[in-house]
């Protein structure tokens, strides 16, 4: 189509009398011709001025009255909008922090079940020795979970007398074929009396007799000076 | 001096200005209303005009207006004046109206009283301010020029939302003989309004 075929498309539509498929053709010809989108912009004013041929009319006084009541309830709006929008806005941050730290909390879930998994089929091979509370600290209690595959042992203690800052308690295991008892670890107990403890390069525990914890000076001692507070075998 | 009074005046007859949609930008509710009452009445007399039904009218009036607005940031000056943004969509909602009305069929039933409505409630507009009483004599004394034939043509698609197909049997001609009509009757108004127009 040449321009002045668009223009007089142009003139159509500004009296709203241009069929669809010719508003169509018109509109992507206007959407790249700077001169016709001119032409166009003017014959749609002049045409609009034919509204002013026709008489005014004074509408009756309640049309505006009910306008400016709606204008009144659109511009409400807008405040309700961004209200919402702050609120959509802190429920999708509060969402994506939820989310993270879901993500976060299902990776620990995962880690624990996997140390759990690896604990349990440490606990199906292990051997426990109970260590009970001597005179001194009937109350206590110690588990020992011997792992022997792995020549170690997990062991939890609990109800302690809670030691003084120039003290550690000691375990000791007493081996079948020696003497002297062997040091297997120094620690300290929480304010609840718990403690644990995880001992390496044990003995094959067919070797391992009995196991002991005595209260020693702060850092241990090469041989048991104290009061014995937990014995089992 | 007298040759600047004149171009000031030749300015002062284009739209140049936006009241409406500067209240409506500016959540201004009562330059609103001012902004109203200068353009109701033309707005009003259109609606009157395609529709000849007063309660129709005030309902098309009250929502364009409205929807100016809401979408006053729809307008772009560079394109028109807003009294003509506001007219296209006043008269497109209108001529809408109009045809939903005509397929219900009620328009030929109550077209009696509707006349005479329309004239009881016509008053002459005393508001009618002077930019657009010099527009009026302009545009109508340009409508007045056209060949009777184009005229109407022209005033049967603005007005009663005819398509050209329809004026043609209407009128009995040749559809290629109305568009012709219709564009040479657009050619001159564009002519001889450009004094008016915002740019």
């Amino acid at each position: 189509m040449t321009h002045e075929e668009i223009q007089q498309l142009a003139a159509l539509d500004a009296i709203g009398a241009a069929t669809a498929d010719e508003v169509a053709e018109l509109r992507r010809h206007l959407a790249t011709c700077d001169d016709c989108r001119r032409a166009a912009d003017e014959l749609n004013e002049s045409a609009a001025l034919l509204a002013l041929g026709v008489d005014p009319v004074t509408p009756p006084p309640r049309v505006k009255e009910n306008l400016l009541r709606d204008v009144g309830r659109a511009s409400a709006r807008p405040a309700l909008q961004w209200w919402l929008a702050a609120a959509a806005a802190l429920f999708l941050v509060l969402f994506l922090w939820t989310a993270s730290q879901l993500s976060d909390a299902r990776r620990q879930v995962a880690q624990l079940k996997s140390d759990r998994d690896k604990l349990s089929a440490i606990l199906n091979t292990s051997h426990v020795i109970q260590l009970a509370g001597q005179e001194i600290a009937p109350r206590a209690s110690a588990n020992v979970f011997l792992d022997p595959s792995q020549r170690r042992a997990f062991v939890f203690f609990h109800g302690l007398p809670l030691n003084a800052q120039d003290k550690s308690y000691q375990l000791w295991i007493i081996r079948a074929d020696q003497v002297a008892p062997q040091s297997a670890g120094v620690f300290n107990v929480d304010a609840n009396g718990n403690a644990s403890l995880e001992v390496r390069n044990l003995p094959v525990d067919t070797m391992i007799k009995a196991l002991a914890v005595t209260l020693e000076p702060r850092g241990g001692v090469k041989a048991p000076t104290g009061q014995k507070y937990l014995v089992g075998s | 001096m007298a040759q600047r009074i004149g171009l000031l005046a030749i300015r002062s007859r284009r739209l140049t200005t936006h009241p409406l949609r500067d209240a409506a930008v500016a959540g201004k509710t009562s330059d609103f209303g001012a902004a109203y009452d200068r353009y109701a009445p033309v707005v009003y007399g259109l609606l009157i005009r395609i529709l000849r039904d007063p309660g129709d009218a005030q309902e098309i009036l009250q929502e364009t207006f409205l929807t100016a607005w809401t979408d006053a940031r729809k307008f772009d000056p560079a394109r028109g004046s807003e009294l003509a943004w506001l007219i296209a969509m006043a008269r497109s909602r209108g001529i809408d109206r109009l045809r939903a009305k005509q397929r219900r069929g009620q328009r030929e039933e109550e077209a009696g009283r509707e006349i005479s409505i329309v004239r009881s409630n016509v008053d002459s507009a005393g508001s009618d301010p002077v930019a657009f009483r010099e527009i009026r004599v302009a545009v109508r004394s340009a409508l007045q020029e056209l060949p009777e034939a184009q005229r109407s043509a022209l005033e049967l698609a603005y007005f009663d939302g005819l398509s050209q197909s329809e004026i043609a049997t209407r009128l009995g001609e040749p559809l290629g003989t109305i568009k012709t009509r219709t564009n040479l009757a657009m050619k001159k108004l564009r002519e001889r309004l450009g004094a008016f127009r915002s740019r």
